[in-house]
């Protein structure tokens, strides 16, 4: 045995040569202190006449309100951004221009000014073609089971499926004695009783034995999911090469007939304050609480590079803003209520 | 209007301070061949690295090409082994990385750091999940107990086991395309546990340990700023160890019967010969003078050295008999 103590630092010379190529720097972001998407439709909603659609900004209008009122802004003055999510990813219809106009229209008479416009689609797939939801996939890590989880786990998701627990089980009999041979689900995390929840991710289409591309091209993903991808994309957190995964574009006057052809993000209003932010709040009718109960789910088992997290942590910290460390406790959500 | 805190909330800008720092950071190396014919240049030792999309691997050329891949994460709830008085039980994550040597040596590093008496039971995931790591442990533990534990620990199919973290992290390299899983080479993998006591401004003070074993175990007392360097060090270390035992073991290969000796010995002098240098990646002094201080002792370099003095002797002499048998040859 070999005990040691090496000598004190002080006497340190100063080093003439380092080297180490970081692979990834990570880029500072302009950031809203709150960032507000102001109502959620499904696209049939979008085609079935205005009214719906006036109805449900108007009732979005005096939230939005409120919203700007309750933001956490340390010393600066408040910087607040709206943004909306067109459902384009299970359905789409040909007249994305006319859906569009007529959107931003009914808001903008309903008092709700639409900073930002983005689509569902570029959560799963980016407009150039890159897998935006496969940095979301690869990082979610499975909750270790209680006592066993010794570290040789592998860490992602394989099966398409995320749960906050144990499922339940018909238990094996050993001794027919034995009335029970069920066993109730379990939620991990749990205060005394349960909640479990088992959240579908993607459906894999690809045929058995399909290459990895194959397999990633064929893949359907979950609303909730891209749900979640969208969530963090609006707070800054999910990042390709240190850029954000999705960039906002600037609008160039008209909208294109085709879904596809949208940018990512659209910045429909000039004067608008940054895209991501601190903070984000979702207004959207009550029927959506499922899907959000099963995004923070998922925003809960995902574990972000470090290096984006910290330099968020430390912006914040230089601006005297208070942020949560638990990524779902930036997220807030106000459901209109339903039966309308 | 604006406030600077949300309502409940302090009037500060950060969570408030975890409840404990953590006073202990427990580690595995484990260290192996890359399954390839041929080293892999940077180029593709970077694309065969990057393990997590969106993110590239940290590298560097001089004086050793070295890849260093993202930190990956592995959820653990499991218990932690003391010498003395209930195991505590540990709730978090671990973090590993991959770490290339020139295209060739590979190694799954994985740690974690260990908050004691943090809570009384399994919190919600966010908690955890917010703490990448990190392990929090209920109940209270000794902290050198703990060292001790994790060092010296059988395993068990409850206890915490990193070595088996830094193999699967290997072991993902077996699935990229740039490995073709032809090794040229005969080595085995090995092992080196580490376990650190964090103590705010203490001077660095370290023992290693070679067992019966075959593991390296380190432990040291050190501050917690210097806890990154200490992971070189540490990384450093193993590799050594391991390039060290590769070069014996095929030696002694090559002297058994029925071997032909230059089958054994070619292929560790083409690829281990070069890489011996253990101050090339330590780049803080304090794990230098360690280095220099362990170097003073068990002496690795020297034995490295005459190692590979041995085997080229070995090569001479090979040489000279099989010119002198085809001299022999000629002249009947």
């Amino acid at each position: 045995m070999t005990a040691v103590t090496p000598a004190r630092a002080s006497s340190t010379p100063a080093r003439v040569f380092s080297e180490r190529n970081q692979g990834t720097t990570v880029q500072n972001l302009p950031l809203s202190h709150l960032s507000i998407e102001v109502g959620h439709f499904y696209m049939d909603d979008l085609e079935n006449g205005e009214e719906p659609i006036r109805r449900q900004f108007e009732r979005v209008k005096p939230w939005l309100d409120a919203a700007m009122a309750t933001v956490v802004c340390g010393e600066e003055k408040p910087r607040v951004s709206t943004c909306f999510l067109v459902d384009d990813y299970f359905q789409r219809w040909p007249d994305a221009s006319r859906i569009m106009e007529r959107l931003l229209r009914l808001a903008r008479e309903s008092g709700v000014e639409i900073d930002y416009v983005a689509r569902e689609s570029s959560c799963a797939r980016r407009l150039d073609g890159f897998g935006v939801a496969e940095l979301v996939a690869r990082r979610i890590l499975e909750e270790p089971e209680p006592e066993y989880s010794t570290g040789g786990r592998p860490p992602t998701a394989h099966t398409g499926w995320l749960s906050n627990g144990r499922p339940p089980r018909e238990a094996t009999v050993l001794n027919v004695m034995e009335a029970h041979d069920w066993e109730a689900g379990q939620e991990y995390g749990k205060r005394n009783h349960s909640i479990f929840l088992d959240v579908e991710l993607w459906k894999d289409r690809a045929e058995p034995g399909a290459d990895e591309e194959e397999v990633l091209s064929q893949r359907l993903y979950s609303c909730p999911f891209l749900a979640a991808v969208w969530q963090l994309v609006r707070l800054g957190l999910l990042r390709k090469d240190g850029a954000p995964a999705l960039e906002v574009t600037d609008w160039d006057g008209h909208w294109s007939d085709e879904w596809t052809q949208f940018p990512d993000i659209v910045k429909v209003r000039p004067q608008a304050k940054p895209f991501y932010a601190y903070r984000s709040l979702s207004i959207m009718p009550q029927h959506f609480l499922g899907i959000e109960h099963a995004v923070r789910t998922i925003i809960d088992h995902v574990l972000l590079d470090q290096p984006v997290v910290e330099s968020l942590l430390l912006r914040a910290q230089d601006k005297k803003i208070f942020l949560p460390s638990a990524v779902a406790d930036r997220i807030s959500h106000h459901f209109l209520e339903g039966g309308q | 209007m604006a406030r600077p805190a949300a309502p409940g909330q302090r009037h500060e800008n950060s969570d408030p301070p975890d409840k404990h720092r953590p006073q202990v950071v427990l580690g595995a190396v484990t260290t192996g061949l890359l399954n390839t014919s041929e080293p892999l240049p940077m180029e593709a030792a970077r694309q065969a690295l990057a393990l997590l999309p969106g993110v590239s691997p940290d590298w560097r050329r001089h004086p050793i090409e070295q890849v260093v891949s993202p930190d990956l994460f592995f959820g653990l709830d499991c218990k932690l082994a003391v010498r003395s008085g209930a195991q505590p039980r540990a709730i978090g994550t671990a973090r590993a990385r991959a770490v290339l040597t020139a295209g060739h040596v590979l190694q799954g590093s994985a740690s974690v750091a260990v908050v004691l008496d943090a809570s009384k039971r399994r919190l919600p995931w966010a908690h955890y999940a917010a703490r990448t790591g990190t392990v929090e442990a209920i109940n209270k533990a000794d902290p050198a107990d703990l060292v001790t534990g994790f060092l010296h620990a059988r395993a068990g199919n409850t206890l915490l086991d990193l070595g088996k973290t830094g193999s699967y992290v290997m072991s993902l390299l077996d699935r990229v395309p740039q490995v073709d899983r032809q090794a040229r080479l005969k080595t085995q993998t090995r092992r080196l546990l580490w376990a650190a006591q964090l103590v705010p401004g203490t001077e660095p003070e370290a023992q290693v340990e070679a067992g019966d074993d075959g593991v390296f175990r380190v432990r040291m007392a050190i501050a917690p700023q210097l806890l990154p360097t200490f992971v070189d060090f540490c990384e450093v270390l193993a590799l050594h160890d391991w390039l060290l035992a590769a070069l014996k073991n095929a030696f002694d290969r090559s002297a058994r019967r029925g071997r032909r000796a230059e089958d054994e010995i070619d292929p560790a002098l083409t690829y281990l010969g070069h890489i011996w240098n253990p101050t090339a990646h330590l780049s803080s002094q304090e794990m230098r003078s360690l280095w220099q201080a362990l170097e003073d002792e068990a002496q690795l370099t020297w034995e490295w050295q005459s190692t590979l003095t041995r085997v080229r002797d070995k090569v001479t002499l090979l040489t000279r008999k099989a010119i002198e048998e085809t001299l022999h040859k000629e002249s009947v």
